[in-house]
């Protein structure tokens, strides 16, 4: 998927306008999430709810569950980018090349291991709960397609033009500022909104080591067995990722570098 | 042999001395003890077969390659040890793939040196422009453009006006037109030298291309495998008396007919040809015709330019009331006094009367040259290299 991204050139290249898609098809995506909201919204409400579900069920909750939701993806996504673009231009940098493959292996081997495994082992090993475990579980997930695809991203520039860079006096520095990050920008921004789409799923899990967000209503629902709680829950988690999927994916739009 | 007697009074820009390029892991040095010198304001093709060591020479004198040992000498100061980023800056760049940046418009890209050595907004445009016009790019429709949206042609012409952004004194070219088609790169050659007639760089021109090398440079120094310099001589020289077997191969057969990209058209004086305007008349022309030793008349129209061929046969068949201009041939076999030797040649053995016509600049008919003046001319070139030759023995103790 990381490899992707390069292939994904604009259709307008011969006027050189940078967005892909056309305006209507920029509506698309949020015109139908207000449809998916609105009809979960009077689903509910010809609902006779009980006491339980009306606990779940009302807009405090569920505006806490969806902030808590939105700032475990924010600060772990954040923090991936924070760990793994300097991370990845180190590892494509000459003086890294012999550990590169080794390090690669081992973060390649953790991104094996579940998320919800690495919540437990945190929990159960560290007694480390609540929102900074959560943190800590999402981040190490996420690192690694991040990481790749700026990896990748840099490495797919081609040689002639960083000899040509160099050759007219660029610095090793200026190099990578002016030619090879605008150049690894799209693949980067596709590890990126990978690393966004798996944050927002993933953050549904969190609420097992008491760290809040979607994954509350959804656990509060089964555990009472009310299937409405559960829907409202998992349709709101979904509508959530997408929307963050849609506006990564505007951002990738406008970030992409005319001319390519 | 490293210097021909005709330069030694022009300044050295580059000197080489003992330069060696050693890769670890490898027996042998990739380039081993060069001496080198190279004039101000000459182009010299490096050329020699692959693994020859004339890339790594090249990449050493702005030292993206760093040499092992040895020293660079560019315009009589020692740049072996000094900052390379600087060096780079005052040296031009041309490679093959144009490695134009992809992501910068051509104004960009042709500002990248300017910029670098922090020339002002005003100064850089101002440049860019006067850069494209150069390499006959209009600034008003290429300027925003992106690299992707240019042939390849158009890439390596911006590639060549990059490289110069800087007003360099040096300009190092690696394969600038191997992969060009070969109509265009002839073209591009031409504009290239057109440039370099205005602009008198020193270029260091690597290609493995003989046949570009006696057309661009004018030294050539051809490599061994193993980085040994078989020959450094005019195109001239190296044509008419190869050092050794191995320039002799590597010239390959031919070498007469190479030699003929060396000389040009209005080198020779065009032979005069029985010609008739075309408002002559049908009579008027089977007169002359019937005058001349020619098989055939040309027609020039008002303006003196060649209009066609009309044979006997075609004067004959004619009616009294038509015009020449209805009848005949048109004539294909056109050259310049621009144009080598060798053009005409390849031009009059597909011509219909074994002769090529010289036009001047403006089209007008100057004469013909025939297979008789070309082999004229080859035979003088020889007499004149091997005096050359003879003489540079004759100095040698």
């Amino acid at each position: 998927m990381s490899t992707q991204a390069p292939h994904l050139k604009t259709a307008n290249q011969e006027t050189g306008v940078a967005g892909s898609r056309g305006l209507s098809q920029y509506l698309v995506m949020p015109v139908v999430l207000g449809i998916a909201l609105l009809a979960l919204y009077v689903y509910v409400s010809l609902q006779e709810l009980d006491s339980i579900e009306e606990r779940s069920l009302n807009a405090a909750r569920l505006t806490r569950a969806v902030w808590e939701h939105i700032q475990l993806t924010a600060v772990s996504t954040l923090l991936t980018l924070l760990i793994a673009i300097p991370l990845g231009i180190l590892l494509t940098r000459p003086f890294t090349r012999r550990i590169r493959p080794y390090i690669v292996t081992v973060l390649t081997v953790l991104q094996a291991v579940p998320t919800i495994a690495i919540l437990v082992l945190l929990a159960v090993a560290f007694l480390f709960l609540g929102f900074a475990a959560a943190i800590v579980g999402l981040v190490l997930y996420a690192i690694v397609p991040v990481l790749l695809n700026t990896m990748v991203g840099l490495e797919q520039v081609d040689d002639a033009v960083l000899e040509a860079g160099r050759g007219m006096g660029m610095s090793r520095t200026t190099v990578l500022q002016k030619i090879e990050l605008p150049l690894a920008i799209p693949v980067m921004l596709a590890g990126i909104r990978t690393a966004l789409v798996i944050n927002v799923g993933t953050a549904a899990l969190v609420t097992y080591i008491n760290a809040g967000g979607l994954g509350d209503i959804i656990v509060a629902g089964l555990s009472t067995n009310r299937i409405v709680v559960q829907i409202v829950g998992a349709a709101l988690t979904a509508i959530l990722a997408l929307l963050i999927d849609y506006i990564a994916g505007l951002i990738e739009d406008l970030l992409r570098p005319r001319g390519l | 042999m490293t210097s021909a007697d005709s330069h030694e009074t022009r300044q050295v820009m580059i000197r080489l001395e003992k330069l060696t390029k050693h890769y670890p892991g490898q027996q042998r040095n990739a380039v081993d003890g060069l001496d080198l010198d190279i004039n101000e304001g000459e182009i010299v093709v490096l050329v020699g077969p692959s693994g020859c060591g004339k890339t790594t020479t090249m990449k050493m004198i702005n030292r993206i390659i760093e040499p092992t040992s040895g020293r660079i000498i560019l315009n009589g100061e020692d740049v072996t040890r000094t900052d390379a980023d600087q060096l780079r800056r005052r040296i031009g760049y041309v490679i093959q793939q144009t490695g134009l940046f992809p992501h910068m418009t051509i104004g960009e890209n042709v500002a990248t040196v300017p910029k670098l050595l922090g020339w002002d907004k005003s100064r850089t445009d101002a440049r860019v422009d006067e850069l494209l016009n150069m390499v006959n790019m209009d600034p008003e429709i290429f300027r925003h453009r992106y690299p992707k949206q240019l042939s390849g042609g158009q890439q390596q012409r911006i590639g060549v006006a990059r490289a110069l952004g800087g007003d360099p004194t040096v300009l190092l070219m690696d394969e600038p037109f191997g992969a060009i088609d070969p109509i265009t790169r002839d073209r591009l050659q031409n504009e290239f030298l057109r440039v370099q007639s205005e602009v008198r760089k020193t270029i260091v021109f690597v290609t493995h291309d003989i046949d570009e090398a006696i057309k661009m440079g004018d030294r050539i120094a051809i490599f061994k495998e193993g980085s040994q310099l078989a020959q450094y001589d005019t195109p001239e020289q190296i044509l008419t008396a190869p050092a050794d077997d191995f320039v002799a191969e590597f010239i390959g057969r031919g070498a007469s007919l190479k030699r003929l990209n060396l000389s040009y058209v209005g080198d020779i004086d065009p032979r005069p040809w029985p010609t008739v305007s075309v408002s002559t008349s049908i009579a008027e022309a089977r007169e002359t015709l019937r005058n001349a030793a020619e098989s055939a008349l040309i027609v020039v129209d008002e303006a003196g330019r060649p209009h066609s061929w009309v044979s006997p046969e075609e004067l004959n068949r004619a009616g009294e009331g038509s015009s020449l201009k209805e009848i005949g041939q048109t004539p294909r076999a056109i050259v310049e006094p621009r144009a080598t030797l060798s053009d005409a040649l390849n031009e009059l053995i597909a011509a219909r009367y074994a002769v090529t016509l010289v036009v001047d600049d403006t089209g007008k008919l100057q004469g013909v040259v025939d297979i008789e003046q070309i082999n004229d001319s080859i035979r003088s070139m020889r007499a004149s290299a091997v005096t050359e030759a003879r003489a540079s023995l004759g100095g040698e103790p």
